[in-house]
């Protein structure tokens, strides 16, 4: 008599007897088989069809009555495998694939240099108007003549106070600023600071040499192109 | 030998019988040895098919040997 049993193992018992069965679906087979007649039969009987086949397929190794027929199915299965839309369809894409590998990539440059320029363009924030970028604009757009005085301050040795003394402009709403740089902008305040200073508390820009009055300018430039990449 | 070459050439009658598909992956399986995932991927079927396939091959190989 089948049980409900039997029809549950029914499908596997193939994977069974082939020994392709794992894990839990293993146990559960091998469970009921062991203590079904039935299905003990069943594994049996297709164990002795394979059995059959291969020494059948010996005999005819041995005895070519039927030569090629494994080779036969194996190169038929070839064939068609390798006629078929899905096989077409891989050896196409295995066949493109360095192009559609260099597209990609070429693709992923362009978006990404896209995206790069937007956040370039799109994303540029107003500069803070304490920065050394404002500061240096300030001092660059101030017409006439140009005051500034570059010490250092007591207590903490990296703090600088920059103070427009005067200027022909109105006074610039950013000025003074008490600045701590750790960074490369501090190497430029240091070096305006040098080349402003000169030990004495005010200097006026037309008053310098031409030469100096030129660092100084490229020191501002410098200031304000460094900040504008800030 | 005689009847060896019998038998032989009854499994090979009852072989001829099956649809391709059926005589492909018993074949594939019993002489040629390769497992359900490889007969599956020679095919490019599911693993799934090759199992159900496999048991119509058996079940019409055994019922056209027990009736040749």
């Amino acid at each position: 008599m089948i049980s409900a049993d039997c029809d549950s193992v029914r499908d596997d018992l193939d994977a069974f007897a082939d020994g392709e069965l794992r894990g839990d679906e293993l146990r559960y087979v091998a469970q009921h088989v062991d203590s079904c007649l039935r299905c003990t039969e069943e594994v049996e009987v297709r164990r002795s069809v394979g059995g059959l086949i291969r020494q059948s397929a010996s005999h005819w190794h041995r005895e070519p009555t039927h030569p090629g027929l494994a080779s036969g199915v194996v190169t038929r299965v070839r064939t068609e495998s390798s006629l078929s839309w899905r096989a077409m369809l891989n050896r196409a894409v295995e066949d493109w694939h360095w192009v559609i590998v260099g597209g990609g990539a070429v693709t992923a440059t362009f978006v990404s240099t896209l995206l790069c320029t937007s956040l370039v363009i799109l994303g540029a924030t107003k500069p803070r108007a304490d920065s050394l970028s404002a500061l240096g604009t300030s001092l660059k757009a101030s017409p006439g003549a140009m005051y500034a005085e570059v010490s250092p301050q007591g207590g903490k040795s990296d703090e600088l106070v920059l103070v427009q003394l005067e200027t022909s402009a109105a006074p610039s709403p950013v000025l003074p600023n008490v600045l701590t740089r750790e960074d490369e902008e501090r190497g430029l305040v240091d070096a305006l600071a040098e080349t402003l200073g000169r030990g004495g508390p005010l200097v006026e820009l037309t008053s310098m040499s031409d030469a100096d009055r030129k660092k100084v300018e490229g020191l501002l430039d410098s200031i304000t192109r460094a900040n504008w990449r800030d | 030998v005689l009847q060896e070459r019998e038998t032989a050439g009854r499994v090979w009658r009852a072989l001829d019988q099956l649809p391709f598909e059926q005589r492909a992956v018993i074949v594939l399986r019993e002489i040629v040895g390769l497992s359900y995932e490889e007969i599956a991927t020679s095919l490019n079927v599911a693993v799934g098919t090759v199992k159900s396939r496999l048991a119509r091959a058996r079940e019409t190989l055994r019922l056209s040997l027990v009736h040749q």
